[in-house]
């Protein structure tokens, strides 16, 4: 599964917020991508009008990344039997219904799971270069990768 | 460019998302009656359908995205 999906659902790695000073928004997402054996970080901007379909997006790329590696591990700590999952796709209308049956069974367990991920945000020079490319390219690849991979190494599943 | 796993992303119908998301045989829950097994199939077969649509949601972002640079 890891294998079908591992360059497909990318990493969405930071969100800034607003430059109150300057009046400008600066909110950008970061992009991590891998290709070809080069990592580089797309850096794109959030503009009001850009804001509601780039949110929309990373929302699909999170919940249904969130969801798949959600349900590996519940199928793992359940001994690959069938359990009911706790994130589903579904009209509002319907998640009441779908509470109250997943409610009433019991043959499975459902813990919640962590993990930490360390990232280096670009700073002062860097988000000046970043600044002055997005105002003539609207988007900036930045030549390093933003993960410290030392860091997801050592990191550890919380279970609880 | 697109990276060739893509080409799965982008034709995987709704049996693969159902066996990825490891959705269950709603039979096996013996707690629950027929009818409610057949409730929790289709709302299941619902979420799959979605899932699917925002799969093809992302692929038209991603081919966009980075076939532009």
């Amino acid at each position: 599964m890891y294998n079908k999906y591992k360059h497909t659902l990318s990493e969405f790695a930071g969100v800034f917020g607003l430059d109150i000073a300057r009046k400008t928004i600066d909110t950008k997402i970061y992009v991590r991508h891998k290709e070809q054996d080069k990592v580089c970080t797309y850096v794109i901007p959030l503009s009001l009008e850009e804001s509601p379909y780039f949110t929309e997006v990373a929302a699909r790329v999170y919940y249904l990344l969130r969801t798949l590696i959600d349900n590996a591990l519940l199928y793992i700590v359940n001994e690959e039997k069938d359990f009911i999952p706790r994130t589903v796709f579904i009209d509002k209308t319907n998640e009441a219904k779908y509470t109250e049956i997943a409610g009433k069974v019991r043959s499975y367990v459902m813990p919640n799971f962590g993990a930490k991920m360390v990232i280096k945000a670009p700073t002062g020079e860097d988000l000046e270069i970043i600044n002055k490319e997005l105002e003539e390219k609207f988007i900036y690849r930045m030549n390093r990768d933003i993960i410290e991979l030392d860091a997801l190494l050592k990191g550890q599943l919380i279970i609880s | 460019m697109l990276h060739r796993e893509f080409n799965y992303f982008n034709t995987q119908g709704l049996s693969d998302v159902w066996n990825n998301f490891k959705y269950p045989n709603v039979s096996k829950f013996s707690e629950l009656s027929s009818e409610e097994q057949d409730i929790l199939k289709r709302l299941l077969e619902e979420s799959s359908k979605k899932t699917l649509q925002a799969f093809k949601e992302i692929f038209r972002f991603q081919k966009n995205f980075r076939d532009s640079v």
